[in-house]
């Protein structure tokens, strides 16, 4: 079942932030990595985890189950990031989110493995800034950390299909742009024009 | 015309790459599929790149700040429950006062 109840009884602050320390610090790394993937900026990145850990503390006490800490501190880290974009552009969700962009263009039908094999950290990290927030989230979640659709939909707070349709474009769209890049040179090992064949 | 086999392999070669849960009708499909074999082949190359990024662990200094906010969270949280108690200690009083004196 692996559902552990929590706040069985009244806790003191010490008692909380200890057992905070103890269940939720040691996955400040997946954290971590969906804050740099979201902001793309180092030091933004270590703002978000900090608020992120701040707001997690505060509703620790409230968490009626601890079986996947992993995707609640996933979840808190994404809700702050869009908080934060709210704020700062005072924009509404839909201008930062995924389902209304126009993807028909790309049309992919196949991947050629050598374009994937090619890329390097730095040409996934370039094409990854071009994705919509929602859909960095979602590869992140899933190809990056491994999580299950299942548990990727709840970090989110979207249903598995949505997972599954951004999954799939993202990679769509990762795969044109990490395509233009070798056309242009820019892309991994031939970024010196070493033998790109693709 | 489509396959709806090998529309059905394409879905699964993307949803699991590792072909862990694959029915027997799809992996029989995709083993003898050049096509899907190339999805799969690429599939997998992009996994494996994904993947490899989760060896960034957040750095030493990131981990101390937020102990410390942490820490600094537990500190304010523990005055702020120390100045109700000692604010309450007054009222109780000033209550019992008054429930004395009505009973009196």
């Amino acid at each position: 079942m692996g559902m552990a109840e929590t706040n069985l009884s009244p806790e003191t602050p010490e008692t909380n932030a200890r057992r905070f320390e103890r269940e939720v610090l040691p996955h400040v790394d997946v954290a971590y990595r969906m804050a740099r993937s979201l902001t793309h900026d180092e030091d933004q990145a270590h703002d978000l985890v900090q608020d992120a850990a701040l707001r997690a503390l505060k509703a620790f006490p409230r968490l009626q189950h601890a079986d996947n800490l992993r995707s609640w501190l996933a979840r808190i880290v994404h809700t702050t990031f869009l908080d934060r974009v709210r704020y700062d552009n005072r924009r509404p969700t839909s201008s930062i989110d995924d389902e209304e962009l126009d993807d028909s263009a790309l049309g992919v039908t196949e991947f050629d493995p050598l374009v994937f094999e090619q890329a390097l950290d730095d040409d996934y990290d370039a094409c990854m800034q071009v994705l919509p927030p929602t859909w960095r989230a979602t590869v992140q979640l899933v190809d990056v950390e491994g999580m299950s659709y299942e548990e990727a939909a709840e970090a989110l707070e979207v249903p598995v299909g949505t997972i599954r349709s951004r999954l799939h474009r993202a990679r769509q769209r990762l795969y044109v742009e990490l395509c233009q890049r070798l056309q242009l040179g820019l892309c991994g090992k031939g970024r010196d024009g070493e033998g790109v064949d693709a | 015309m489509t396959d709806p086999t090998h529309e059905r392999s394409i879905a699964s070669i993307h949803d699991d790459p590792g072909g862990r849960n694959w029915e027997p009708q799809i992996a029989e499909h995709v083993s003898r599929c050049p096509s899907c074999q190339r999805t799969l082949k690429a599939l997998q190359a992009f996994v494996d790149s994904m993947r490899s990024r989760r060896r960034q662990a957040a750095p030493p200094d990131l981990v101390a700040r937020v102990c410390r906010t942490v820490q600094a969270e537990q500190s304010t949280a523990v005055r702020r429950r120390w100045r109700l108690t000692v604010a309450a200690i007054p009222v109780a009083l000033i209550l019992g006062v008054l429930v004395g004196m009505w009973i009196a």
